[in-house]
């Protein structure tokens, strides 16, 4: 096998690795974004995108059933009063969250897609994380287990805002 | 044929390496081909700022191997919870698992890693978040899954460093892969095995998880003292903190022939991990008690913010229990009157309406181990509280008071720092690669005492008794750090007492009283006094302050050794020969009097007396710096260079960062030929010794803070003059937000 083959080879081992090279979202690593969706940022099915600067989603599909992490922060001039309102959306579903950021809220999954939502807040920064999944009775995604990962995706994005 | 199967085998390799990132520990050889793989494919986007073989570096952390561990080499906290269950209900909410996720470090770690890069938090999470490190998780372009992070130093953090480096800190330990078994052999199992197999061998699991080493300070101090390298900080090497140095210097490692008073031994596990009776089954408790794993000490910002309330009360019992410091209202003085009325309760005394007053307070770090208050003391607010009274309860005199804003008096007496950058700015937020100086450092050394004045006037209408009160106050952390994490709108953080002391005293007739149970005797009070004094460089008074010691205790040693000490620093050797010969007189084989003879016989040139008490002290004391350091400058004077190089590397066993040792050593060593070994020793000296600018930052910074300037001079006076800027009205100290149903912390 020639040299050109075998670096050919080579890059398309390596191809997730160098697509994956610029850390587009500032405040969680891609490895434990995807890590909380149940798979590693080397699979061919993980993806990530932004649209624009304070929204980034990654998403991994595994056969039908795709799963996503979706975080948005946003700076506000009036951060107490951004946050109640995406707290108000919740409703009776959310729960307070301590310790995360100065203040968050989790709200409890919606009946149709299994998603369940953190707003919080870090000083003038605002930030909403909804972590999902499209399968009804996801073995590997049971409710606990999207508690679970919105929690530490929360912690991830307020500690990095602080 | 043989070249396409080595292909193959190099792409397999690759794909094996960009699988093998979240793969779970396994055992022997599968283990190494999978760290191997795992560090190759990290390194391929790793920064190695400071060069392909330090990849740790600001850090000191090391691993065996060499290379980079996934982070599931590491048991989880959970795995280890299902046979330990008091360990992980403790450490759960205990500093050690929040060292890294809590908002108190991460506001300072952000910065660090926005303004230089993330490559040098090495420095700081080389103890706060090993894992993140010694995976090879800071860099700019991560490939790890933090999702770690949230339990800080796990069990397996602690329980796989298989040795220990010098006591240099940042981090000087040396993990191993974890495991928590080894084979018949005594090799090392990685990663997890069965509880089943646990609980049939379990020597096996102690052999794997309980080194000697984790019970000595030693240990501690591979976290607990930092300094500040010039791969941090771009300029030199700069000493943070000591807490491991302040307890080797204390009485409580029995190493220090030269402190004030003696104690027991014990070490920061004696204090911090003292054994109780578990309440949870764990197989790790001896006879129903078990190590603590809380490390309770001064942190109640933490369980505060994490809701662990259970952690915050044990940690406000601990810093109010053990008689830790003392508060001693010692004295008074009338303005216009040179004689102290001292020591208050012991002599009788006359007060009217109108007269001025100076009171002297005599703060003594009695019981602890280290400074108070350790470490990161930029960060904390411990403080002096002085309330005066008049028998309505009006308010005549308040140093030391909580404003509305919840911000601290300025002028309070503080037992912080404040540190410095080049400009003379405050290093706020603990950005500590700024640090080129410190403006005051007013923390009271472990045994020692600090004296603080107050000066106030009993108002001319002023109906008696007055009430003086004298306290210490402790906020973890600083309101203006707290405003700085969370904004303005945060809760209002715990404020704990730690020691306080009243005083009733008479207009007109004060006769003398019964001391309270916790008070010092009254030599000691006076011992306090002059030990305040002569670290206030008043030699004058100390030697009358100890003078008073002997006067009461003729039979004390250590009474006359301070006077001697004194009369050392005040440059009166005759005086000082006269007072250690009494000492030695009454204690012959004293070895801090010994000492300080020593430094008597070799300024009048008699070095083999020199030399016999140096040796006599360092055979009681094998670990003493001081005696290590004399005895080595002794012989090198007498050029005896074998003999000097062995007192100064064995110095540098108990203290790595010894100036006179790196000093001389790098003379020795060129003298004998050495010049490696030189050059090294040249080099530690030029980064490690005293920057001659930095005062004038200092003075930069005092300049614009006249409010606070006074701290930096040792004698200064708190006064109720009027002052520039108007004062709102006082508040009490209360306890945080979510604990006014449990009424304060007093």
């Amino acid at each position: 096998m020639s040299y050109p083959r075998l670096f050919f080879l080579l890059f398309v081992a390596l191809q997730p690795a160098i697509c994956h090279a610029n850390n587009l979202c500032p405040w969680i690593t891609k490895a434990t974004a995807f890590g909380a969706l149940g798979t590693n940022e080397d699979s061919s099915s993980a993806n990530v995108s932004e649209r624009g600067p304070t929204v980034c989603i990654f998403s991994y599909q595994a056969g039908s059933v795709i799963h996503e992490l979706r975080i948005t922060v946003e700076q506000d001039k009036d951060p107490e009063h951004a946050f109640n309102k995406r707290k108000a959306q919740c409703g009776q579903r959310g729960t307070p969250l301590r310790a995360i950021g100065n203040e968050a809220v989790m709200c409890s999954a919606d009946k149709k897609i299994q998603v369940e939502q953190v707003f919080g807040r870090v000083r003038d920064n605002v930030f909403s994380i909804s972590i999902s999944t499209t399968a009804k009775n996801d073995p590997t995604m049971p409710r606990d287990t999207l508690i679970e990962k919105a929690e530490l995706v929360a912690e991830q994005i307020s500690g990095n805002l602080f | 044929m043989r070249k396409r199967a080595r292909i193959f085998a190099i792409v397999g390799l690759v794909f094996l390496a960009a699988r093998s990132t979240s793969l779970p520990a396994a055992g022997g050889q599968d283990q190494d081909t999978a760290r191997k793989a795992y560090s190759d494919k990290i390194s391929t986007t790793y920064n190695f700022r400071f060069g392909k073989d330090k990849p740790f570096i600001p850090g000191s952390a090391k691993i065996e191997g060499d290379e980079f561990v996934q982070p599931g080499a590491f048991p989880k906290a959970e795995y280890c919870a299902h046979c330990h269950q008091e360990a992980y209900h403790q450490w759960r909410q205990a500093l050690h698992s929040n060292s890294f996720r809590t908002p108190f470090y991460r506001t300072s770690v952000n910065i660090l890693i926005r303004t230089k890069g993330i490559e040098f938090s090495r420095h700081c999470d080389s103890c706060h978040n090993p894992i993140a490190v010694l995976s090879g998780g800071l860099t700019q372009d991560s490939h790890v899954d933090r999702k770690f992070d949230s339990d800080g130093l796990t069990c397996m953090t602690c329980h796989s460093i298989q040795s220990l480096q010098s006591t240099n800190g940042n981090g000087g330990f040396v993990m191993g892969i974890p495991a928590v078994m080894v084979d018949e052999k005594g090799d090392r199992i990685p990663g997890e095995v069965s509880y089943d197999e646990i609980l049939r061998y379990p020597k096996r699991h102690s052999k794997a998880v309980m080194h000697d080493f984790l019970r000595t300070p030693e240990f501690c101090a591979a976290c607990h003292k930092a300094n500040l390298p010039d791969t941090l900080n771009d300029y030199k090497f700069v000493r943070a903190f000591t807490t491991y140095d302040e307890w080797q210097n204390s009485k409580f490692s029995q190493r220090n022939p030269l402190t004030f008073y003696s104690g027991p031994f014990t070490t920061c596990q004696g204090c911090h991990m003292p054994r109780a009776t578990n309440t949870l089954p764990d197989y790790g408790a001896k006879n129903g008690t078990f190590a603590s794993h809380r490390w309770l000490a001064g942190n109640t910002a933490v369980p505060f913010y994490y809701g662990f309330d259970e952690q915050l009360e044990k940690t406000i019992q601990f810093l109010r229990a053990g008689n830790y410091m003392n508060v001693d209202i010692f004295a008074i003085r009338k303005s216009g009157d040179d004689k102290l009325i001292a020591p208050l309760g012991s002599v009788p005394f006359q007060l009217k309406a109108n007269d001025a007053i100076e009171a002297f307070v005599v703060f003594q770090n009695k019981n602890i181990g280290h400074s108070f208050i350790p470490e990161v003391r930029d960060l904390y607010e411990a403080y002096a509280e002085f309330i005066v009274k008049d028998s309505a309860g009006k308010e005549i005199y308040h140093s030391g008071f909580i404003k509305p804003d919840g911000m601290l008096d300025e002028r309070a007496h503080s037992f912080t720092n404040r540190p410095v950058t080049e400009r003379g700015d405050f290093v706020d937020n603990h950005k500590v690669w700024t640090i080129r100086s410190v403006a005051f450092d007013n923390t009271v050394q472990a045994g020692r005492s600090t004296l603080v004045r107050y000066e106030f006037r009993i108002p001319a209408n002023a109906v008696g008794p007055i009430t003086i009160t004298a306290k210490i106050n402790y906020r973890h952390l600083r309101q203006s750090y707290l405003n700085n994490i969370f904004g303005k709108d945060h809760p209002r953080y715990p404020l704990v007492e730690i020691a306080s002391r009243t005083r009733v005293l008479n207009l007109g007739e004060n006769q003398v009283g019964p001391p309270d149970p916790s008070d010092n005797p009254d030599w000691m009070r006076w011992n306090n006094l002059g030990i305040s004094y002569l670290d206030e460089l008043q030699y004058s008074a100390a030697i009358e302050a100890f003078a008073e010691v002997v006067k009461l205790r003729p039979d004390y040693p250590d009474g006359y050794t301070n006077i001697g000490l004194t009369n050392i620093q005040w440059e009166k050797y005759t005086s000082a020969k006269g007072a250690l010969d009494k000492a030695l007189s009454l204690s012959p084989d004293n070895a801090r009097a010994l000492y300080y003879s020593a430094l008597i016989e070799r300024r009048t040139g008699h070095t083999e007396a020199e030399i016999a008490d140096l040796k006599k002290v360092v055979e009681q004391y094998p670990q003493s710096r001081d005696a290590r350091r004399e005895l080595g400058i002794t012989y090198y004077q007498q050029h005896n260079y074998d003999a000097a190089m062995e007192q100064f590397q064995l110095l540098q066993q108990i203290d790595p960062d010894d100036l006179a040792a790196h000093y001389n050593l790098s003379i020795i060593y060129r003298r004998m030929g050495l010049k490696d070994m030189a050059a090294v020793q040249q080099a530690m000296f030029v980064t490690k010794k005293f920057d001659p600018i930095s005062p004038t930052y200092s003075l930069n910074f005092l300049r614009q803070h006249t409010e606070i300037s006074a701290e930096s001079i040792p004698w200064h006076m708190h006064s109720d003059n009027p002052r520039d800027e108007k004062m709102t009205a006082p508040m009490t100290p209360q306890s945080g937000a979510a604990y006014t149903s449990s009424g304060t912390y007093r």
